[in-house]
Parts: C-alpha cells; sequence; structure tokens
C-alpha cells in the first residue's frame, strides 16, 4: 500500500467522524439532502451524495434527525431537521470537539505549518 | 429525458435493500438525480449524456448498496460470532471426519457387502469416500446456518461483565492438551473398534505352518456385541472430545474420563467376560500348545499358562489398568491446578 493509500484511508476515517458533528449542527433549520451537500461544501467539507443519503437515514432511525416530504415545490423534496435527542447529543459533541480540537492544536501547532 | 436508465438505476439500488425501505429510498435518489441534474443543465433538458454523467458522479448501484446497508450486514458471520464458529469447526469437523467412516463400515457389516471383489472394492471405497465428503459438507453447512441466524438475529453469547469474571487461568505446560493428543486418541479407538467388530480375525497367534494362524476371538459373537463396543467407542470418543475443548486437565475433564472409563468398562464386562467371546480353536490350539511345551502341569499349574488359556481375562485386566491410572492422573493434575489457583488468589 502506498503512501497516497494510506494518507486518503487516515483523511476518510477523520472525516466519518467529523461529518456527523457537521449534519447535526447544519440541520437545526430543516434542509433537504442536494441543498446540505451544496452547504457542506461551500463550509469547505465535501461529502458524497451515495455517503451522505443513507446517513441521513442512519440518524433518523436513531431519533437524531426527523423528516418529512414537501411537496408544495415543483418537485417533492424530503427535508430533515435535527430533533431535541439531536441537539443534546449535538451539545456533548460539540464539547467535546472542542477539547479534542484544542488538545491538538497543541499538539501538532509547533510542529506543522 | 431518458426516464427508463434512471428507472433502471434506482431499481438496480433498491432491489437489494430490505422491502420496508425500498419505496422511500427509491424516493430519495429520484429525488437526488432530479436536483443533480437541474443543477448541471439548469432549465434545459438534460440529455442522455448528462444523466450517464450524474449516475457515474452517484456511484454504482453496487457502491450506493453498500453504503445504505450500513456497517452492519456487510457479512454472514462476523466478529464474536466468527470465533465461535471457527472453534466449534475445529472440534467437530475431525470428529465428523473419524465417525462417519466407522458408521460406514458398521453399515457393511450388517447389510453385507457384495460378494465380486471389484464390486466389493467399490462399494466400499465410494461409501467410505462419498460419505464421509458428504457427511463433512452437512457438518459445515449445518455450523454456517445456525451462526449465521445469531449473527442475524444477533443473539448474545457473552454478557461483557461474564466475559471477565470466566477469564481462564493459564495451564501450565504440563496441564495443557494439545489438540492431537485427543484426535489421535479418537482415531485410534475408531481404528481399533473398526478392526475388532469388522475384521476381529486380524487379532490371533501364529500356531506354526501345520495349524496356521487362529483368530483368539469367536467373530459371530463379537459382531452379535455390537451395542455394548459401539457404547464403548462413543465413551472414548466423548472422553477425548471434552480434552478437545477444554485443552488442559481441569475437573471438568477428570470427572468426564472418570464417567466415560465406568461405562466402557462396564461394556467391556459385558463383552469380554461373554462366555463364548473366545475362538473354541484358540483355546484348544493354546492348551496343546502349552502342553507341549510342558508350561501346563495339570490344572492349575503354572499361573502364566492359566492365563494364557484366558486371554479376555487378562485384557480385561489391563484395560481397567490402564483406564484406572488414566482417571487418577486426570484428577491428581486438574487438583494440582486448582490448588495452584487458590494459591493465587
Amino acid at each position: 500500500m502506498g503512501k497516497d493509500e494510506l494518507v486518503s484511508g487516515f483523511i476518510l476515517e477523520l472525516r466519518r467522524g467529523t461529518v456527523v458533528l457537521a449534519v447535526l449542527a447544519r440541520l437545526k433549520s430543516p434542509t433537504y439532502g442536494y441543498q446540505l451537500i451544496k452547504e457542506l461544501a461551500d463550509t469547505g467539507i465535501a461529502i458524497e451524495a451515495n455517503t451522505l443519503y443513507p446517513l441521513l437515514r442512519r440518524l433518523e432511525s436513531q431519533g437524531l434527525l426527523e423528516s418529512s416530504w414537501n411537496t408544495d415545490g415543483a418537485k417533492p423534496r424530503k427535508y430533515y431537521v435535527t430533533t431535541d435527542l439531536g441537539n443534546e447529543v449535538l451539545k456533548e459533541l460539540r464539547k467535546h470537539w472542542k477539547e479534542v480540537s484544542t488538545s491538538m492544536n497543541d499538539m501538532l501547532g509547533t510542529n506543522v505549518t | 429525458m431518458n426516464h427508463e436508465l434512471i428507472d433502471r438505476y434506482v431499481y438496480a439500488v433498491t432491489r437489494s435493500l430490505p422491502l420496508k425501505d425500498r419505496e422511500e429510498v427509491a424516493r430519495e435518489i429520484e429525488s437526488l438525480i432530479s436536483d443533480m441534474l437541474e443543477e448541471r443543465c439548469g432549465a434545459i433538458t438534460p440529455t442522455d449524456k448528462d444523466i450517464r454523467v450524474v449516475l457515474a458522479e452517484l456511484g454504482t448501484p453496487q457502491e450506493v448498496v453498500m453504503q445504505y446497508s450500513g456497517e452492519q450486514n456487510q457479512a454472514l458471520i462476523s466478529g464474536t460470532y466468527f470465533l465461535y464458529y471457527k472453534r466449534i469447526l475445529k472440534i467437530v469437523l475431525p470428529i465428523v471426519a473419524v465417525a462417519i467412516p466407522f458408521a460406514v463400515m458398521l453399515g457393511f457389516i450388517f447389510d453385507g457387502l457384495p460378494a465380486d471383489p471389484s464390486e466389493m472394492f467399490s462399494t466400499i471405497f465410494s461409501g467410505l469416500i462419498g460419505g464421509t465428503i458428504g457427511g463433512i459438507i452437512q457438518a459445515f453447512a449445518i455450523i454456517t446456518l445456525v451462526f449465521a441466524i445469531l449473527e442475524r438475529k444477533q443473539v448474545v453469547l457473552d454478557e461483557d461483565g461474564e466475559l471477565l469474571m470466566d477469564l481462564p487461568t493459564i495451564p501450565k505446560v504440563e496441564e495443557q492438551i494439545g489438540p492431537w493428543e485427543p484426535i489421535l486418541g479418537i482415531l485410534l479407538s475408531v481404528l481399533a473398534t473398526t478392526v475388532f467388530l469388522l475384521l476381529p480375525q486380524l487379532i490371533g497367534f501364529w500356531f506354526g505352518d501345520q495349524i496356521g494362524w487362529i483368530p483368539v476371538f469367536a467373530t459371530t459373537v463379537i459382531r452379535s456385541l455390537w451395542l455394548p463396543i459401539a457404547i464403548w467407542l462413543v465413551c472414548g470418543i466423548f472422553k477425548e472430545a471434552v480434552k478437545l475443548i477444554e485443552g488442559r486437565y481441569s475437573m471438568r475433564v477428570a470427572f468426564a474420563i472418570l464417567g466415560a472409563n465406568l461405562v466402557t468398562f462396564a461394556c467391556a464386562l459385558l463383552v469380554l467376560l461373554n462366555q463364548n467371546i473366545l475362538n473354541p480353536e484358540f483355546s484348544l490350539h493354546i492348551k496343546a500348545f502349552l502342553i507341549s511345551e510342558g508350561l501346563l502341569v495339570g490344572s492349575g499349574g503354572n499361573f502364566i499358562a492359566d492365563l494364557l488359556v484366558q486371554v479376555n481375562i487378562v485384557l480385561l485386566a489391563l484395560l481397567a489398568f490402564a483406564m484406572i491410572i488414566e482417571t487418577v492422573t486426570a484428577f491428581v493434575k486438574a487438583l494440582r491446578s486448582s490448588t495452584t489457583i487458590a494459591q493465587i488468589e
């Protein structure tokens, strides 16, 4: 396995952990899947549709999101929004994320340019 | 717009998903594709090429299915189930590989074999090889099926807490039982039983050119005693199987050996104390031989000579002696290992 493959594997692992946090934070206001992909991409978080859609379903089955079909527009779209439980989980995760990122930045800051 | 291509793509994804999710996922993907096409083409009607590009961007149907299936249910048997699955296979398959040929042999004894030598050979060959391979495949299939069901139902095999309480102590080298010892034991008992039942005429003495080879046992009597002999074998296999599973001398192994040996001895009494077990010709010739050598002096003369005449009693005594040694050794080893545990605690 070459260096590039190793690096992309690790990046994938790092991203997998953070994407839930990003989704929960973004979905405080109801959003449909494709719009969410674009919003995340605008903030620098690239996620593929075939990863995000199943993830949204999984988070919904865990009770962190809820969904409803909106048929008012030109075409039907499924809107997702964070539930109360989702917001509580997000609060915990955010706290944890701040701790981790602070200590990681401390550790990496002096060595990484 | 080529709806057919999209429909086929959606169908390819949803047909591998659980029934209850299909309709919803189909709507989601259709909505997503429509959004992606709109992004790409705006108000212009998308061409076939646009649809192909968008679908390629979305990934192959297999990739999408993998994502929707999640991390669970990717494997037939995984994690802890796989550990147990391997352990059970390692124990069961060798036993099946030994037990089936024996059962096939028993079948030959009772159903008889074709008289024609080449026909007999092919019957034995196909029965043994075919039966054994078939039996191994069946055992493998059944075990795999059982574990696949356990995996699917996510049956709890081990509570985390119990697992810690159950941590085995590390056996000392002399208390360990390697896997080959019991497997060899099973092989030898099956071989011995097969010879005893199928070819008892092989056990005998050579009385010189004039008389020739005289079997010790009466073949028909031995075959009529097949049931205690079979139980004897089952006890032997049971004993070795317990050793194989435990992998060390523990009280469980010691009691299994004690129980199996008691039953074995009862069977041995039934078989070896049978009045007609010895070939009458053998008794005759051995007596004549001993008299001619001047070893048998009257009745109750020479002790060794008496023993040779009653070879069944000698065998019984040897068997009892071996089983007592085996049982006592097992208990001593088990006790020694449990006292070292007590000392540690």
